[in-house]
């Protein structure tokens, strides 16, 4: 009878542990990533079906910024981060999660700017007036490189922090004079507001501004084979974009909210780069290395870190290298 | 019992129902709380869907800024349960979390249908879509932007992902039915445990005990509780402690009762030993004394002791039987015999009796009857004895017949039955049930009239039990009786007996026409009967006419007649017959009253053959075919009689019988019965060396040598069986012929003769002997030896 007892408790308790299972609907794999250009083919791949060719189940979420994406990311609302090198260094040292770039999106070529009220004329006379950044993220940088160039430190100028949305309105209304901004935003207010134009942009500092794509440290490693699909269909979307440019820039264009013309000259700003092209940036001198001391280095600068990151901890090439592997 | 229900349990029964109400309960449950866990479900979502509602509409009051409305909307949309958050106004979209859709117009007709209806009414609109997990909230919402006076009317759809909610929902209802599964088979299990322990598993004990019981042991059924189940048994262990007690006082009563039997059956042998002894003086010597020279009158008291002394002999016997029967001590041999024989003799022995009384006996047998069996020839003489005696007892005039039959059974086994019918007083139809009682006769003053014990019928009753038949009775008062016994008997399939006519076979009789004349017709069909079996002619007549009248007209070989035909002797009969007549068939006198005629007289009146009734069915044949011899061979000279036929029958062995020759030894303490026997002995002829005791008779055996030795078996200093040893013992080294040792003993309990034969003795003689018992001994082991010596030495 003992035994009898003892088999009905353990058939018992194989049943609850059979019901208690969480249900294997997890595997959804979610990309934050917010309107610049570059990050578009991700968005592309998920409407052509490319991630679901792959086998895989990608949801998009769209942030307003870069401060929103790192935000969700930190939250746990989303698994891959579309940002820049500051996102990553950023969440590296005011987190524990252990961000690492495994994939590159793409270099701004000019597609970063800061506009100005057409009245200033040179980065010098930015001194002394208000211009607006996004906070926490590639914005200080950026103006903090721009700043650089005439000599002048982040302290010789009035930062205020907004969001891309808001810096648009705040040009209209003239509350500031000069913002960092990127596509869509920097092309609305150039077209919309009449004496703007642009001081500074990323043309002028190649390959310094880098945008990529990170996750965890732990889900690469429990991932590879997502991740790799990923880089597939990216691969995928910028050929279907070479092949069916008025397709892909009209499916493109309409998220970013402006014309697919002015979409195609957006994309004249940045370089962006399929997965073939992105490894032997990691060799010899390599510049995706250096890019992140530097910005590293920057930010430490302009009291934006604290920590110097041994910067081979940040990325990893281990996805990009076997992403066509069997 | 071949009708029994198979066996079903009740625990099954009460089972069986408890799982069928445990599932549905289980169903119903799980049910119940999948519906519950998606109502929950719903509620959360409709709270969280218009708690997103109402941010949004509070956001651009709040901050004037539509740039921050977006924002947020983009942040909402990022949380992992929205699936997409909309501002609609008019039929586009303003706002989306989705960037790709703002701008877009809404085509869903059923999508603008509750839109209007949202907006019309002022309510919320929410719906699950359970098959796509999406809930969807439609509600008003107002967006003012900056520097704008009114609100521009807007319209929020928040479309809720609930796929994770439910399949979570579905789990847990899963988890709680899973529970309650386990809950419910918990308490099954438990109450079938109680249910066992108090109910099932003292019935079990309680069963055990009754099976227990039921194999002879006692055991009481241990359950210590107060209960109903605990009563049952306290109910239980009462009743078999009742009979256990009753047991063992029934079990004393039986040991008692044994040891009752025990000592009346000792007190029987002990008595008939003491009973015995005497007897055998008190016959004896008048059996020599009636030997002796004698007056009339001096012979009459003689013989009136004989017969007083025989009656209580049989008296004794009677009752020894009886208690021999009831102690299980007789036994019934198995033993080839010849049937149609032992009928014979025993009516030989009643015919004494009948004669007195004018009494006329008549057998009748059936053709073909088996008369070779196997079984015990002295009980059915004792069955068969007891019943003619009763017959010839209470018939004052008329005759009593025997009809005997047979039917054949299987295994080669027969059903004979023996029926005594008589035309005496009857029995009375009020006694007749009763005959067979013990000491209960028809009426007590028979017994003054008749005499007897009355034990006799019950006895013939116990042993035909004992060969596997019984006795019935058919009786009307005044008109007379018919016993029947029924016996079952192996048939003997290879008889050793010899044909004891085989030297009258040359004689064929199939010719031969016979002519039966007694007054008594029964008697003449009787006989006509028996010759017909045989292929012989047969004719019969009662009266003076018919005789003549058949030997007239008829070719007549022999005649059988009766004392008188119409009145007229068959002396007379005779004569008148040979004058009248050419013919001359031989004539045999019959009569039941023999003394009365002498043979010599009846031959020279011109008879042939001189025979008592009733002829037996085994002496017509022979008696025809020595008819046939006389006259075949003319030798005339001598009257065929019962004893002539019987002289013929010996066979060349008998004739060397020589046992007045016989050396004999007779050991016996007492000297009366000492005397007796030894009187006896030499009166057949034997020369008798005496013994007075073991010891004695040990040296006789060491100093001479003895055709037989007779040895009593209790004796003072060395007894009879000792001596036997002894003898036997000596036999052996000596190398010499085992010389038969018969014991002679007052001992008539059974079991006696094992314990001679084992003493290694050879047979047994019981007190009170008679001269007839020692010549069938010495006959049986005298001669038998002797004959066989004699054939060694030729």
């Amino acid at each position: 009878m003992k035994k009898i007892t003892a088999l009905l408790v353990v058939v018992g308790l194989a049943f609850l542990a059979y019901s208690n299972q969480t249900p294997s609907s997890q595997n959804k794999i979610r990309i934050g990533l917010n309107a610049w250009p570059g990050y578009e083919f991700l968005y592309l791949a998920k409407e052509k079906g490319f991630y679901a060719e792959e086998g895989l189940d990608i949801d998009i979420v769209e942030y307003i910024s870069l401060e929103d994406i790192r935000f969700g990311y930190e939250r746990g609302q989303v698994e891959i981060m579309a940002s820049t090198l500051t996102e990553l260094l950023l969440s590296a040292e005011r987190t524990d999660k252990e961000p690492q770039l495994f994939f590159l999106a793409d270099f701004s070529n000019g597609a970063d700017v800061v506009v100005t009220r057409s009245n200033i004329q040179d980065i010098s006379m930015l001194a002394g007036k208000v211009i607006a950044v996004e906070p926490d993220s590639l914005g200080l940088f950026m103006l903090a490189r721009t700043l650089k160039e005439a000599g002048l430190e982040l302290e010789d100028v009035d930062v205020v922090g907004m969001s891309q949305s808001k810096m648009y309105e705040s040009m209209v209304d003239n509350s500031i004079d000069a913002a960092v901004s990127y596509p869509p935003t920097s092309v609305n207010i150039l077209r919309d507001i009449s004496d703007t134009h642009t001081i500074f942009d990323t043309s002028r500092i190649p390959g310094e501004v880098i945008d990529i794509v990170s996750a965890d440290k732990a889900f690469i490693k429990q991932n590879p084979d997502a991740l790799k699909a990923v880089i597939r269909a990216w691969d995928k979307a910028v050929n279907f974009s070479i092949q069916n440019p008025e397709e892909a820039f009209s499916i493109m264009s309409k998220r970013e909210q402006i014309s697919p013309e002015e979409f195609k000259d957006v994309l004249s700003g940045i370089r962006v780069l399929k997965s073939e092209a992105q490894l032997p940036l990691f060799d010899g001198e390599n510049r995706i290395k250096a890019s992140i001391e530097l910005v590293n280095q920057v930010m430490i600068q302009n009291n934006f870190l604290s920590k110097e990151f041994d910067a081979n901890d940040l990325y990893t090439t281990s996805i990009l290298e076997t992403a066509y592997e069997e | 019992m071949k009708n029994k229900k198979p066996f079903k349990s009740i625990q099954l029964t009460l089972m069986l129902p408890f799982a069928v109400v445990g599932i549905i309960f289980a169903i119903i449950t799980g049910l119940f709380a999948h519906n519950f866990m998606f109502h929950i479900l719903q509620e959360r979502t409709k709270n969280q869907a218009t708690a997103i509602s109402t941010a949004i509409d509070q956001l651009t009051l709040i901050t004037g800024s539509t740039s921050q409305l977006s924002r947020f909307i983009s942040m909402i949309g990022s949380e992992r349960n929205v699936k997409k958050v909309s501002i609609i106004q008019g039929n586009n979209i303003v706002f989306s979390s989705r960037n790709s859709e703002v701008g877009d117009a809404i085509n869903d007709q059923h999508m603008l249908s509750e839109i209007e209806l949202v907006n019309k009414q002022g309510v919320d609109f929410f719906e699950l879509h359970t098959e796509e997990n999406i809930a969807e909230l439609i509600t008003p919402v107002r967006v003012r932007e900056s520097n704008h006076l009114q609100d521009k009317r807007s319209t929020l759809i928040v479309e809720m992902d609930i796929k994770k909610e439910r399949l979570s929902a579905i789990q847990q209802a899963w988890t709680i039915t899973t529970i309650m599964i386990f809950a419910l088979g918990l308490l099954m299990f438990f109450t079938y445990r109680l249910i066992v322990k108090y109910i099932f598993s003292p019935i079990g004990h309680i069963q055990t005990a009754i099976t227990a019981r039921q194999e002879g042991n006692y055991t009481l059924a241990h359950i210590e509780r107060m209960d109903e189940i605990g009563n049952v048994a306290e109910t239980y262990n009462h009743l078999i402690q009742d009979f256990s007690s009753k047991g063992a006082e029934l079990e004393k009563a039986l040991i008692k009762a044994e040891e009752g039997t025990r000592l009346k059956s000792e007190f029987l042998a002990n008595m008939s030993h003491e009973i015995r002894t005497p007897m055998n003086g008190i016959l004896g010597v008048a059996h020599l004394l009636n030997d002796t020279k004698l007056s009339a009158k001096q012979k009459s008291f003689v013989e009136t002791i004989e017969k007083s002394g025989e009656a209580l002999l049989y008296l004794i016997n009677d009752i020894l039987d009886l208690s021999k029967i009831e102690a299980g001590k007789i036994e019934i041999e198995h033993a080839p015999f010849n049937l149609l024989k032992t009928i014979e003799d025993t009516v030989d022995i009643i015919t004494p009796k009948c004669r007195d009384k004018n009494i006329q006996t008549i057998i009748n047998v059936p053709p073909n009857l088996p008369t070779s069996l196997i079984g015990d020839s002295g009980r059915v003489r004792q069955v068969l004895l007891n019943l003619l005696s009763n017959a010839v007892k209470f018939t004052h005039e008329g005759y009593v017949t025997i009809n005997v039959d047979a039917l054949t059974l299987e295994n080669g086994h027969i059903r004979f039955e023996i029926s005594v019918i008589d035309t005496g007083i009857g029995i009375p139809e009020n006694k007749i049930s009763h005959i067979f009682n013990k000491f209960d006769q028809a009426d007590a003053s028979t017994t003054r009239e008749f005499g007897g014990t009355g034990l006799g019928l019950s006895i013939s009753q116990k042993l035909c039990h004992m060969m596997g038949g019984d006795i019935s009775v058919e009786s009307t008062e005044g008109v007379g009786s018919a016993f029947t016994a029924y016996i079952e008997m192996q048939v003997d399939g290879d008889p050793k007996e010899e044909d004891r006519y085989s030297h009258l076979k040359d004689y064929d009789i199939s010719e031969t026409s016979v002519l039966i004349a007694d007054n008594l017709e029964i008697i003449n069909i009787g006989l006509c009967t028996l010759f017909k079996q045989h292929n012989v002619t047969c004719y019969t007549a009662h009266d003076k006419d018919s005789f003549f009248k058949t030997l007239e007209t008829k070719d007549i070989d022999v005649v059988l007649i009766g004392e008188r035909l119409s009145g007229i002797r068959a002396k007379d009969i005779l004569l008148q017959a040979r004058k009248g007549s050419e013919k001359s068939p031989n004539f045999v006198f019959m009569t039941n009253t023999p003394a009365e005629y002498d043979k010599n007289d009846m031959k020279a009146a011109g008879f042939i053959a001189f025979f008592p009734k009733p002829i037996y069915p085994s002496e017509l044949i022979p008696l025809l075919k020595d008819i046939k011899k006389q006259r075949t061979e003319k030798t005339g000279n001598f009257i065929i009689t019962r004893h002539s036929l019987k002289e013929r029958r010996k066979t060349p062995r008998d004739e060397n019988k020589a046992p007045h020759k016989a050396k004999v030894l007779l050991a016996e303490d007492n000297p009366v019965n000492r005397g007796i026997a030894n009187a006896m002995l030499e009166k057949i002829g034997c020369t008798v060396k005496l013994a007075t005791n073991g010891a004695e008779a040990i040296q006789a055996y060491e100093e001479g040598s003895f055709d037989l030795i007779f040895m009593d078996c209790q004796m003072p200093e060395v007894d009879g069986f000792e001596a036997t040893k002894s003898i036997r013992s000596l036999e052996g080294s000596k190398a010499s012929n085992r010389t038969p040792i018969i014991a002679f003993t007052a001992n008539a309990m059974s079991g006696d003769k094992d314990i001679c034969l084992e003493a290694g003795m050879d047979d047994y003689i019981s007190k009170p002997a008679k001269p007839k018992d020692f010549e069938e001994k010495i006959n049986k082991w005298f001669t038998a030896a002797h004959y066989e010596a004699m054939r060694k030495s030729e």
